[in-house]
C-alpha cells in the first residue's frame, strides 16, 4: 500500500495541473481525498487519468463521473474474481 | 517500437495536425492502460504513443522535430514519459475507490445467479441499485458516536447511527435501505461515506486526541488546577509546579474509541505558557533580582 501524501501544490506540480481545477475536480466529487489538507497517491492517478480522459481521449464532462464508476466497479470486480480463482 | 512517432501514430509525416490529433486519440482510446487493467502490451503501446504524440502533437514541438532539433532530446526520452502509476494499478488488490463496492459481492454474486435462474424460466427482474452518499460528521461525533438525519433527493429523510471511533472515508452500509426507481427491482443498498469536519480545538492522533492548552506564567511556576476541554466536556486538570511549554500531560481514557479494543485512547494536553499581558515595575524588578542571583550562581 502506498502510504505517501501530498500537498495541494505538490500534486499540482506532479501532475501539471492548476490548483483550482483539481479543487474543482474534488467539489465536483470526482476525487474524494480522505484529509481535507492532502492527497494520496491514489487521489493522484485518479487526477491524472480524469485529465487524460479529458484532454487525450476528449471525454466529456457529463461522462467522466460514468466512466470513473463503471472503472471501479471493474477494478472492484476484477479483484473478486481473482480472489474467487484462488479459492477454486 | 517504432523509432518515428508518424510510424508510430500510423500517419504520414506531411498529415495534418488534426489527423495527427484523431490517430493519437483513437490509439489512446484502445491502449490507455486503465481501460485495459493489468495488460502489460497496452501499456507497453500506450507509452509509446504517447512519446510519440509529445513530439509532433503540436506545431511548435513537430517542426522543432521535423528540422531534427530534438532529434538527441527525443532519443532520451522517447518511450519514457515520467509518470507514476496508472489509476488501476493503485486499485488492484484493494484500492480506495474500488473497495465502496466492498460487501457488494454477494449481490453481485446472487444478482447474477438470480437473473441466469430468471432467465431461465423466462422472467426478469432489474438488478438493485446501490447508492452512495456523503455525510459530514462533527468531530465529537466520530469519536464518540451520534447520529444524524439525512435527507436524499426525493425527500425522503434516513438516520444514520455513527459509530464511535469513525474516521474520515468510512462507508457505512445500509443493505435494502434505498429505493427502486425502476418497476419490478428490488430496492438496492445505501452506502453513507463520513467525512469528519476538523475541530478547532481537537487534533486526533491516531487513538489519541492533542490540544494546546494555554497556563499563564505563574502557574507554570507554581502549579494549579486549570479546566480542558475534552470531547466529553471540561474537566479540571492538576498541572505540576515548573512546567515547560509544550510539555505533554496525559487525561487517560479521554480519546478516540478503538472499536477492536473496546477502548479509548488518551488525550494529552499541549502546555503553552503565555506571558501575562502587563508587567507592572514589582514584577519586573522581582525577575531582574532573580536574574542576578542566577547569573552569579551560575559563575
Amino acid at each position: 500500500m502506498i502510504n505517501d501524501r501530498y500537498t495541494l501544490l505538490e500534486v499540482s506540480g506532479l501532475t501539471g495541473l492548476e490548483p483550482s481545477r483539481i479543487d474543482a475536480w474534488i467539489a465536483m466529487e470526482w476525487v474524494s481525498p480522505l484529509g481535507s489538507e492532502t492527497l494520496d497517491q491514489e487521489d493522484v492517478a485518479r487526477l491524472q487519468l480524469i485529465h487524460e480522459l479529458q484532454h487525450d481521449l476528449g471525454a466529456n464532462e457529463e461522462a467522466i463521473p460514468l466512466i470513473l464508476h463503471l472503472l471501479d466497479q471493474l477494478c472492484y470486480t476484477q479483484d473478486v474474481i481473482r480472489k474467487l480463482k484462488g479459492k477454486i | 517500437m517504432a523509432t518515428n512517432p508518424y510510424q508510430t501514430l500510423g500517419v504520414e509525416p506531411n498529415a495534418k495536425q488534426e489527423e495527427i490529433k484523431s490517430a493519437y486519440r483513437k490509439l489512446a482510446k484502445k491502449f490507455h492502460p486503465d481501460l485495459n487493467p493489468g495488460n502489460k502490451k497496452a501499456e507497453s503501446r500506450f507509452k509509446d504513443i504517447t512519446s510519440a504524440y509529445d513530439l509532433v502533437g503540436n506545431v511548435e514541438d513537430r517542426a522543432k522535430f521535423d528540422r531534427g532539433e530534438v532529434d538527441a532530446e527525443a532519443a532520451k526520452q522517447y518511450g519514457s514519459r515520467q509518470r507514476g502509476p496508472f489509476y488501476s494499478e493503485t486499485q488492484a488488490g484493494g484500492g480506495r475507490y474500488a473497495n465502496q463496492f466492498e460487501g457488494m459481492d454477494d449481490d453481485i454474486l446472487s444478482s447474477i445467479f438470480d437473473q441466469m435462474g430468471r432467465a431461465r424460466s423466462g422472467g426478469f427482474q432489474p438488478a438493485p441499485e446501490n447508492k452512495l452518499f456523503r455525510l459530514d460528521v462533527d468531530f465529537k461525533d466520530s469519536v464518540l458516536g451520534g447520529e444524524q438525519e439525512i435527507e436524499f433527493p426525493g425527500g425522503k429523510k434516513f438516520l444514520v447511527k455513527i459509530p464511535a471511533g469513525v474516521e474520515s472515508g468510512t462507508k457505512l452500509r445500509f443493505a435494502g435501505k434505498g429505493e427502486s426507481n425502476v418497476p419490478g427491482a428490488l430496492p438496492g443498498d445505501i452506502y453513507v461515506q463520513l467525512n469528519v469536519k476538523p475541530s478547532a480545538i481537537f487534533k486526533r492522533v491516531g487513538k489519541d486526541i492533542e490540544v494546546e492548552l494555554p497556563v499563564s506564567f505563574s502557574d507554570a511556576i507554581l502549579g494549579a488546577e486549570v479546566k480542558v476541554p475534552t470531547v466529553d466536556g471540561s474537566i479540571l486538570m492538576k498541572i505540576p509546579a515548573k512546567v515547560n511549554s509544550d510539555q505533554k500531560l496525559r487525561l487517560k481514557g479521554k480519546g478516540v474509541f478503538d472499536p477492536v479494543t473496546k477502548l479509548r485512547g488518551d488525550q494529552f494536553a499541549i502546555l503553552k505558557i503565555k506571558m501575562p499581558d502587563n508587567v507592572d515595575d514589582e514584577f519586573r524588578k522581582a525577575v531582574e533580582d532573580w536574574s542576578k542571583r542566577q547569573t552569579k550562581e551560575n559563575i
